[in-house]
């Protein structure tokens, strides 16, 4: 592929026995917004640290635009990156934090101020040139740290968690900026992050990964509503996991018996006396009083067994014939009673099948 | 408590006592350096400069004073500069042995300068070399490294990997970077760690009386000389001087490193400031083409 801004070719990384990377094959696209998305540990941070060339693969190769950098030392690669920590230069103003890399590009001295003002109008943060980093708020920080990043005019920017240091508040309103950021540059982006969320919000395509390998790639709605294994499904939430019964099919809906009795409809093809594994999200499901069921909803009858009120959603646990599913929805109204009779409706497209 | 009031009064008396008790000699030296009798009658009833004179007259002196300085110097400088090398290789490179280089460096800390003294003696005789200042030299750099080592480790360890590594992605080759990040980091501790080397070649006796050439005496082997045989009333004035000189430089030191670390870029950023109010002033009449022309970034 000819317009691949990164390509990852099996790439492997141990440290002594451990391998954080093992065997890792990912193309980037030129322009896309990648998120690197894992749980803890399960070798974000090292992959993002080869592409950079702070970490070097025991195995596979690493491709820029078709080039092999694997020996391409850290300082000749001209990426930018963001660190967890953004690491800003304590005893540098944000002007020369922002002009370091100028100054090893033999960039003209008019052109320096130039190129800084620009970067800092592009981040939002004009006039704190004189300023140290200590005497920054932490979103100011952030935005100095990006400017740094993207004034070298990089062939990829790198970020490595960048937001997790900030309140819930802040942490949205800087995703939105990065991603803008992003956009307006057009520059390859690696996102680095564990925040679900941050994933599906900012990145044009996700890469799910675990245990230094990776589980699927797509968009953040292909990984979010079809998954290919239970571990990417329960990534992003709460899922409940139930068996059934194929009894009847017609055009892309089968009948499906649950558990003790209850039939819903699946948005599936497949033969009759099928047996399915079934993946249910906790917010694909309606849960009201009988009666108050969606149009087009299959309809199975339940009785509330606890409910955790979460401010702006409700978690309860309903028992339907037997089974107990988690439901979240927002609070519609006032709060469903515990021992409660409810009605829960589920799409035919709520499902989620796994092969 | 009921003895509190008392207990509280005993304590403060107690530390009064013990810093009189560390105290006094130094004032005791200061006083007699100011008394112009030979016998140091107490108290007195003349004050003069007497000796501070004739030790400012005393060629021998004068002599060991400036031998002191440059050994001081000489050896704080290679001392600070090897040191801090070492430093840096201990806490940032996986070096095979480096526990075991790690003591080696440090071992003329833990051996009583007596030993030290004697044994670099004997192997520079080993070697067949002629006992001359060089070899007073690689004495106090090697009394003087593990001080130097500590100090400048410990603050090379504090610094974050991560700003190396921002300046590296930012262009910057390894030596840049050491230049243009760790080193300005480093640089107080550095600063400290000179003087300390300085300070501690300055006082070093022990071994140093091995490793003198004949005829050249430092500070420290010049007042041994001299209360060899009769109290010398002007070693009281050295002493006032070398008082001084002692607190001096320390405070000296804690203010430079201050300095460092907040003056400087302050003084910077002021700079700055005005270059570019400077600059946007000039910029202003040509806003409006810069405004269409320029890119993104
Ligand atoms: N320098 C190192 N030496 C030894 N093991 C390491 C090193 N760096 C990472 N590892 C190990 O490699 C694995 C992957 O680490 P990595 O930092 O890439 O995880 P991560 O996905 O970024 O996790 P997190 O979300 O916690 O940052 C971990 O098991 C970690 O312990
Ligand atoms: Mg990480």
């Amino acid at each position: 592929m000819a317009g691949a801004a990164i390509e990852i070719k099996g790439v492997e990384k141990k440290f002594g026995e451990v391998a954080a990377v093992a065997g890792l094959d990912l193309t980037v696209g030129e322009g896309d917004f990648v998120a690197l998305l894992g749980p803890s540990g399960c070798g974000k941070t090292t992959t993002l640290r080869m592409i950079a060339g702070l970490e070097h693969p025991t195995a596979g190769d690493i491709l820029v635009k078709g080039r092999r950098v694997n020996d391409v030392p850290v300082h000749k690669r001209n990426f930018g990156m963001v660190f967890q920590n953004l690491a800003l230069f304590p005893h540098k103003t944000v002007f020369d934090n922002i002009a370091f890399g100028l100054k090893y590009r033999n960039v003209a001295k008019a052109d320096v101020v130039r190129r800084v003002k620009t970067a800092l109008d592009v981040v939002r943060l004009p006039r704190m040139e004189e300023r140290l980093p200590a005497q920054l708020s932490g979103g100011q920080q952030q935005r100095v740290a990006v400017a740094r990043a993207i004034v070298i005019e990089p062939d990829l920017l790198l970020f490595d968690e960048p937001l997790s240091a900030l309140d819930a508040g802040l942490r949205e309103e800087m995703r939105f900026e990065l991603k803008r950021i992003q956009r307006n540059l057009g520059i390859t982006t690696v996102f680095v992050t564990h925040d679900q969320a941050e994933a599906l919000s900012m990145a044009d395509k996700v890469v799910v990964m675990q245990n230094g390998k990776m589980e699927q790639e797509g968009t953040p709605d292909e990984v979010y509503s079809r998954p290919t294994s239970e571990f990417v499904a329960r990534f992003f939430g709460q899922v409940n996991e139930l068996t059934g019964k194929v009894v009847g099919r017609r055009d892309g809906i089968v009948d499906v018996v649950l558990g003790d009795g209850a039939t819903v409809q699946v948005a599936h093809e497949g033969p009759v006396g099928d047996t399915l594994r079934l993946l249910l999200r906790s917010e694909r499901v309606r849960v009201g009083k009988p009666g108050t069921a969606e149009p087009g909803a299959s309809i199975v009858k339940g009785v509330v067994t606890s409910s955790d009120y979460l401010g702006l959603m409700v978690r309860y646990v309903v028992n339907a014939a037997g089974i107990e599913l988690a439901v979240m929805q927002p609070k519609l109204g006032p709060l469903l009673a515990t021992g409660e009779q409810v009605d829960l409706s589920i799409q035919p497209s709520a499902w989620m099948l796994l092969g | 408590m009921p003895s509190g009031p008392w207990l509280t009064r005993f304590l403060k008396g107690m530390t009064f006592l013990v810093y009189f008790y560390l105290l006094a000699p130094v004032l005791v030296v200061i006083a007699l350096a100011f008394n112009p009798r030979d016998l140091g009658d107490f108290p007195f009833t003349e004050v003069s400069l007497k000796w501070f004179y004739m030790l400012a007259n005393d060629q021998a002196i004068l002599a060991s004073v400036r031998i002191s300085f440059t050994l001081g110097l000489v050896s704080a400088a290679i001392t600070t500069t090897l040191g801090t090398a070492a430093a840096y290789a201990l806490a940032r490179y996986r070096v095979p042995g480096k526990d075991f280089v790690q003591l080696v460096l440090l071992i003329p800390m833990l051996v009583p300068h007596l030993i030290l003294g004697v044994g670099l003696l004997l192997a520079w005789r080993l070697m067949g070399l002629p006992k001359t200042f060089a070899l007073l030299v690689v004495g106090h750099v090697a009394v003087t490294m593990p001080l130097v080592i500590i100090m400048t480790r410990h603050r090379l360890q504090s610094i974050s990997r991560s700003y190396e590594e921002a300046a590296r992605t930012l262009g910057a080759n390894g030596l840049q970077t050491f230049a243009a990040i760790t080193l300005p980091l480093a640089a107080p501790a550095i600063v400290v760690a000179f003087l300390f080397a300085f300070m501690s070649s300055f006082d070093e006796l022990t071994a140093t009386l091995f490793w003198r050439p004949a005829n050249v005496e430092t500070v420290p082997t010049q007042i041994m000389a001299m209360l060899q045989f009769q109290i010398d009333h002007r070693i009281n004035a050295l002493a006032t001087v070398l008082i001084c000189f002692t607190v001096g430089v320390p405070v000296l030191a804690t203010l430079a490193a201050k300095g460092l670390t907040t003056t400087l870029p302050k003084l910077r950023a002021k700079r700055l400031a005005a270059r570019l109010a400077a600059d946007s002033k000039s910029a202003d009449g040509e806003v409006g083409s810069l405004g269409k022309g320029r890119g993104v970034v």
